[in-house]
């Protein structure tokens, strides 16, 4: 039977395989080693536990954090939840209702954005700031929001759509000036940068395993521990697991695939950053030198290793998706891509509609290398070309720039 | 499982009539329409006949697949045209040729209203 050739997959920022280390690692503990971690009455559970706390030390370890202030969760947009809802309405419970402002920003994923959203319908009040044109978030834009009232400030890492990361330390700072607590969705950047928890300075972060080779399905909110440990009120009740935080049994092989992962993260992570910087570099060098009118979203340099968003002006995004059909990669988020709106990061940075149409994005891996990125780049260019020959928007574009010289 | 129907993918592909028109030539009328999003931008580009007829017709657009698929098959039954006939196409048969499901229909619409848009600029007829 002919092989079928699978496309190059480019869209690492939306998931990534699980590595074949990190399989080999779960598949007793869907076997053999079926116990419940919370079983204390018998080996099974005490074998399953042991492979729990492993992997909580794993985990920690790949973000400079003690295993003892890790919560497992389903994935990043759980943990997102547990840390807005649970910190929100402890600190207004707490404060006696005078803390009820939550702070966040507008290019955040909308597994911030939405529970925000529903913050605000509880009574909160939400601040949610704009960004620079290169999507960084200035910290005096934040300096201006904060008061005496904001309980919570969460501004992420690294940005799933554009990579771009954000200054952190500075941001925590702030906020904790002000008397808030600081919660950083880490979903995208823990297996791509180093990330040291204590210099960092959030509170709380969210993590996932699927975006750093690990399972779908697990997740961790880390709850920095010390004398101004941030209180949170669990969403999830029913059997006081994870320190009455978040209660539900242990998924154990998917906890063992997400410490394998992190462990395998924390070893190649520099050396598959230098990798993916230099993939990008090369991708976007061979897109610019065939085509004119290419617009990088998101600042050039701070952003992650594997990340490339450009606007391919004049061209449709979900057209050129489908002149594509070899190459996996997304418009946008891939949570938008199903609805037909211009994404809400590429417009927060102040992008018109016909550019944010106009993006693909980039997410450079471990599987990737030169001789993919230059397949992929010599197919975009001529479905660019192809596309922009039958575009009213190019037309004008071009016209425009010969009547302006 | 691909989100477009194998008649949408056929036309995005090898369009029918896409740029603009080649040469001079008299009679010639451009409109155009947007989505209600704003995003997505068919024109049309058309040579009117003294018969009435539109003897060439082109598109330009800038769209997701079923727009340029919309644009493209509507050219092909435009080309040829009485512009009575031109103006009783509907955007129901161009959906059911592309098999267009009822969330793209509305995209069929775009290169009729650029028809419409076109035609308010001939000349009135005495």
């Amino acid at each position: 039977m002919p092989r079928v050739e699978r496309p190059i997959y480019l869209d690492h920022n939306a998931t990534t395989p699980c590595d074949a280390s990190v399989v080999a690692a779960m598949l007793p503990f869907f076997r053999d080693e079926f116990g419940n971690a919370a079983s204390r009455t018998h080996a099974y559970g005490w074998a399953a536990e042991a492979a729990v706390e492993r992997a909580r030390e794993q985990v920690a370890r790949l973000v400079g954090a003690d295993a003892r202030e890790l919560i497992f969760t389903s994935g990043a947009t759980e943990a997102n939840n547990l840390a807005l809802f649970g910190a929100a309405r402890a600190a207004r419970a707490d404060s006696g209702g005078r803390r009820d402002h939550v702070v966040s920003c507008r290019t955040e994923h909308r597994a911030v954005l939405d529970p925000c959203a529903a913050l605000e319908r509880e009574g909160f009040r939400v601040t949610l700031l704009g960004v620079e044109r290169d999507g960084r978030l200035a910290p005096d834009a934040l300096r201006e929001a904060l008061d005496a009232r904001t309980a919570l400030v969460s501004v992420m890492h690294a940005n799933n759509e554009i990579g771009v990361i954000q200054p952190i330390a500075a941001l925590a700072a702030l906020a904790h000036e002000a008397g808030a607590a600081f919660h950083c969705d880490a979903a995208q950047s823990a297996g791509a940068l180093e990330l040291d928890a204590a210099r960092l300075g959030a509170d709380l972060y969210s993590l996932s395993a699927h975006k750093l080779y690990g399972p779908k399905g697990v997740g961790a909110l880390v709850v920095r521990r010390g004398p101004k440990r941030v209180r949170l009120e669990p969403v999830l009740h029913g059997g006081g697991h994870e320190r009455g935080l978040r209660s539900g049994t242990l998924p154990v092989p998917l906890c063992v695939g997400f410490g394998a992962a992190a462990e395998l993260a924390r070893a190649s992570r520099a050396g598959d950053a230098d990798r993916h910087t230099r993939l990008r570099d090369r991708l976007l060098a061979r897109l610019t030198s065939e085509l004119p009118d290419l617009v990088v979203n998101g600042h050039p340099s701070e952003r992650l290793p594997g990340n490339l968003n450009v606007s391919f002006l004049g061209v449709e995004g979900e057209a050129l998706l489908a002149a594509l059909p070899e190459l996996a990669l997304s418009s946008g988020s891939a949570c938008t891509s199903a609805k037909r709106e211009p994404s809400h990061v590429l417009r927060a940075l102040g992008a018109d509609p016909a550019r944010a149409l106009s993006a693909l994005r980039f997410g450079i891996g471990r599987g990737n290398d030169e001789a993919q990125i230059d397949e992929a780049a010599a197919r975009i260019v001529e479905q660019v070309r192809r596309l922009r020959a039958m575009s009213p928007v190019w037309d004008d574009l071009r016209r425009g720039h010969a009547a302006r010289s | 499982m691909s989100a477009y129907s194998p008649e949408v993918l056929a036309h995005f592909r090898s369009p029918t009539g896409a740029g603009r028109l080649s040469g001079d030539g008299g009679g010639r009328v451009t409109g155009e329409a947007r989505d209600d999003e704003g995003g997505q931008l068919v024109r049309l580009h058309l040579e009117v006949g003294a018969n009435e007829r539109i003897a060439r017709a082109r598109f330009q657009a800038f769209g997701c697949p079923v727009a340029i698929a919309a644009a493209s098959a509507a050219v092909a039954r435009l080309e040829g045209a009485s512009l009575a006939d031109a103006l009783a196409l509907r955007a129901d048969t161009l959906a059911r040729e592309l098999a267009l499901t009822p969330e793209q229909g509305r995209l069929a619409e775009l290169p009729l209203r650029a028809l419409r848009d076109a035609l308010a600029y001939l000349a009135p007829r005495p």
